[in-house]
């Protein structure tokens, strides 16, 4: 096994680094070509940017744990690959944007440095997720073993990933107004039920059989209940973050988070069965 | 292996990944009769109660909550000057029961009966309770003159 950042190979650290880059471009290309996402880079509440990537740096630590572009041992590697990656998810961001000429002279230090950065969320995640994916050796060798904290994060990463792409586009907010509230109900339980079923019915690879002597209520509430629970915090955070909420009445508040929960719940199911 | 009994499995062995896959059946403190770890409980409740009052509020709006068409009420904010002129921050507030897309605002400044100056700008979406702030822009300044806020109209989305 090899040991740390430090004893690689340089040669197998720019392969890693390639691969990152790739991976950032592959995950953040839809949002990397949506409008509203280079509006929201500069247009967003600084301090919610602010913030927003610096809780980044504990999802990259905690994805690097779990998967990411090397084999990892203890809090320090991680914590030089989150920033390794970050760095990735900077760049290629940046790179992007510059040739699609969203960037560019004449625009203010802070409009470029806020598309760059708000677009450095998912392509940081696409360069740890890299690896995990599209890594030489097959992800299920490095996986490590997580624990029931470590599945609720796991979920959580999912579901902000999935709901970070949706999140800033107007159709979001359309779709929350165009349903009554019984359709907003009704997409609750959908939600509810799609999360179970990809998790533990549909026979994906990476499928979770449930042991027969647990019954289906308790996985049920265990997984497949927090799990939504996480998807709807992480909607929140993110409609938040985003300022797609201010200002706006309890019931307005909740049929959008509802809308976004559905993308949250399916990536937080989707998470537990690739990560 | 399925996961679920690795990790009930890794719980219960210990802490480390050479307990995986023994079958020791140790009950800690902390674990319930049916070996799953009180902590799984805690948090599956707390998550239930979150999902449960999401479905709760939201039947009890679909039951309660009013279908009113929209009622816009706008407000000067404050007035300030600007480099062409001045700009009159306004907001919107719908205490109507359904959304208002695109509303248009339009602002007028009369001087009596005159009207001397118009301008309006276009809300995209004014949901029911909620407020939006505006702003139009004029060239005459405002708090000398007569001004006039509408809402001219609107969509359902």
């Amino acid at each position: 096994m090899k040991a740390g950042l430090q004893k690689h190979a340089p040669r197998d650290f720019l392969i890693g680094l390639a691969r990152a880059f790739g991976g950032a471009i592959i995950f953040s290309l839809p949002i990397l070509m949506t409008m509203e996402m280079w509006h929201l880079g500069f247009a967003m509440d600084t301090l919610r940017l602010a913030l927003l990537l610096l809780l980044t740096l504990p999802l990259l630590i905690g994805l690097s744990h779990y998967i990411g572009f090397e084999e990892t041992f203890g809090f320090k590697d991680d914590a030089v690959d989150a920033f390794v990656a970050l760095t990735v998810g900077f760049a290629a961001g940046a790179a992007a944007l510059g040739l699609f000429g969203v960037i560019g002279p004449g625009m203010s230090l802070r409009e470029t440095a806020g598309k760059i950065a708000i677009q450095a969320v998912p392509g940081s995640m696409g360069a740890m997720l890299a690896q995990g994916q599209l890594g030489g050796k097959s992800p299920n060798d490095k996986k490590r073993h997580a624990g029931y904290l470590g599945e609720i994060f796991i979920m959580a990463a999912g579901a902000l990933f999935l709901a970070f792409n949706v999140a800033p586009t107007e159709e979001i907010i359309l779709i929350a107004y165009q349903m009554t509230p019984w359709h907003t109900i009704a997409l609750v339980f959908a939600s509810l039920g799609v999360m179970h079923a990809f998790v533990y019915a549909l026979e994906f690879r990476g499928t979770v059989p449930r042991p027969p002597e647990i019954p289906f209520w308790s996985v049920f509430l265990r997984f497949t209940v927090v799990g939504y629970a996480v998807g709807l915090l992480m909607s929140f955070y993110i409609l938040w973050t985003f300022g797609r909420i201010d200002a706006l009445a309890l019931p307005q508040i909740l049929s959008t988070i509802a809308v976004l929960g559905f993308p949250a719940a399916v990536g937080a199911a989707a998470a537990r069965l690739i990560l | 292996m399925p996961q679920l009994e690795r990790q009930k499995r890794k719980r219960a062995g210990g802490t480390n990944e050479a307990a995986v896959g023994t079958q020791s059946r140790q009950s800690p403190s902390s674990q319930a009769a049916d070996g799953i770890p009180t902590l799984e409980w805690v948090i599956g409740a707390v998550g239930f109660l979150l999902v449960a009052s999401v479905i709760g509020f939201l039947v009890y709006q679909a039951l309660t909550g009013d279908r009113q068409p929209p009622d816009v009420q706008l407000n000067i904010e404050s007035i300030v000057q600007t480099t062409n002129g001045y700009m009159v921050h306004v907001k919107a507030v719908n205490h109507g029961g359904s959304t208002a897309e695109g509303v248009v605002v339009a602002g007028r400044l009369l001087e009596g009966a005159v009207p001397l100056e118009r301008s309006e700008t276009t809300v995209d979406y004014l949901p029911p309770r909620s407020e939006k702030k505006i702003g139009l822009f004029f060239t005459r300044d405002p708090r000398n003159l007569r001004l006039e806020l509408r809402a001219l109209g609107y969509e359902a989305p």
